[in-house]
């Protein structure tokens, strides 16, 4: 069978899966799955033969992970979803993230109130890491407006990196029996310490399987005007690491706003990374103009890339997992907007078009060659 | 999706020749539990079940015990009633009562539903 382009959609309503033929000219929508629950986690496992992931948040009856093994047709209910010990105190109110593991069947999964479990087959149980999850932090850790989520997990062999809102970036250098709060240069510019061990806004973080020691942060910043303690803060919300995130440094200049959720490695070169800034006031993009941002030396410098989006009265907003990039030669990067619209950004984000414009809300974008 | 032992009902129309699946013939008041249309799916297709129990509080343990697949639909990890649905003891919702700890009486008809909220 050729190859195709998968996309899971996590929305306010449910996941809906888009197929495309490599070209990527022409998307069929399925779904929503799971409808009418909102979907803040989606997985498009490539191992073997693939399956896709959904987590469905509930109102009602709490927490489910829908799993689809035919691409999205249809979506069954996992045994069950990651819960907190009895005795813990805490109740698992949001799923934001999942991610493969090494062994068949074995998961990850990043979960609100932020902590971290681990699936061995394929989502129909779970543990907790207590690692993260107990770690002496966490009961000081304080959400952002999303939630207290842990919404980033990278691996690398015996290092994870995790990144929470608002805990910061974590490490693991010993495969997540233990981690260490990581933030040295990361900035907290609503706190009165600006740059605390832990308490750092992470949005998103990214990173290169071929650089594994260069890691790029979407923090939040927008803190350029901050009249609170420790004065302003500019350019604190788009950092990079050389030292597998052990210190972090600055690489905002050059871009009209260091506030944005997502963050995104290009696959064939880890030089490249993109960025969606937006308005620290209203999180839409500046003046009404959506463009994706582009660094071709890490972020030295940036290009504004914008041609096919709308060029005025567009107030996008893109969640921090609402934007992904396929892994084709010449790759796409997808878009998600919380007004509904899929875009899709050809030849690395040079020409954008419009796929959908009337979905629900968008919260998670994920895309894959199967 | 677990089931506990109870068997498939038929909505609240006749009931088949087994109404109802005995989940305890303790001492304590025996009360109909309806379940939720898409909750069916986590007690076996049951739409009924039968339970012994003085209180809304000692209903729910029950499930937690019996039915735990249905209780998790209905309760958190820390035993909290979910936040958006409302327990029904005949017409009357516990808010209004005694909370879980509303007493229960033979021939008690507990429901839980979901609350009309979203958008």
């Amino acid at each position: 069978m050729s190859d195709r382009v998968i996309l899971t959609l996590g929305t306010k309503k449910g996941v809906f899966v888009a197929e495309a033929a490599k070209p990527r000219q022409r998307f069929a929508l399925r779904g929503p799955s799971g409808p009418g629950i909102p979907v803040y986690a989606t997985l498009i496992d490539t191992r073997g033969t693939p399956k896709l992931y959904a987590s469905s948040c509930n109102p009602f009856f709490g927490m489910k992970l829908l799993r689809s093994t035919n691409l999205g047709k249809t979506f069954t209910e996992t045994k069950s979803a990651p819960a907190f010990p009895k005795d813990d105190g805490r109740a698992l109110v949001n799923i934001w993230s999942l991610e493969p593991g090494d062994a068949k069947g074995e998961l990850w999964c990043g979960v609100e109130p932020a902590s971290l479990f681990r699936s061995r087959d394929g989502g129909d149980s779970w543990e907790m890491v207590p690692g993260i999850s107990n770690h002496a932090h966490a009961r000081q850790w304080q959400p952002g407006n999303g939630g207290l989520c842990l919404h980033t997990i990278i691996r690398d062999g015996s290092r994870m990196h995790l990144g929470i809102s608002t805990g910061g970036h974590y490490l693991s250098e010993n495969s997540g029996s233990t981690f260490d709060a990581a933030n040295r240069g990361i900035a907290a510019g609503f706190a009165p310490d600006p740059y605390p061990e832990f308490g750092q806004c992470v949005h998103k973080i990214a990173r290169h399987d071929a650089a594994p020691g260069r890691l790029y942060i979407q923090n939040h910043g927008g803190m350029a005007k901050w009249t609170g303690p420790g004065g302003p803060q500019p350019d604190i919300g788009v950092l990079r690491s050389d030292d597998y995130g052990h210190s972090w440094r600055s690489i905002a200049q050059g871009l009209p706003s260091d506030f944005g959720f997502p963050i995104v490695v290009h696959p064939h070169n880890p030089d490249v990374v993109y960025v969606m800034p937006l308005e620290p006031e209203t999180r839409t993009c500046p003046g009404g103009a959506p463009a994706v941002w582009r660094s071709e030396n890490g972020g030295d410098s940036w290009r504004r890339l914008a041609r096919g989006f709308p060029k005025k009265e567009s107030y996008f907003t893109v969640l921090r997992d609402a934007m992904d990039i396929d892994r084709l030669k010449s790759p796409a990067l997808y878009v998600g907007t919380t007004t509904g619209q899929l875009w899709i950004g050809r030849d690395g984000g040079e020409k954008w078009e419009c796929v959908f414009d009337s979905l629900p809300p968008i919260h998670n974008v994920k895309v894959a060659v199967v | 999706m677990g089931n506990g032992g109870c068997g498939r009902m038929s909505g609240l129309g006749p009931r088949p020749p087994l109404s109802r699946v005995k989940l305890d013939v303790m001492a304590a008041p025996g009360v109909t539990f309806h379940v939720f249309g898409v909750l069916r799916d986590y007690c076996g297709g049951a739409s009924e079940l039968s339970i012994a129990a003085p209180t809304v509080r000692a209903a729910l343990k029950h499930l937690e015990r019996h039915q735990p697949a249905l209780y998790r639909n209905i309760c958190d990890e820390t035993g909290a009633l979910r936040r958006h649905l409302n327990v029904f003891v005949n017409d009357g919702n516990v808010r209004f009562l005694k909370g879980i700890d509303t007493p229960l009486a033979p021939g008690d008809l507990v429901t839980v539903l979901p609350a009309v909220s979203g958008g």
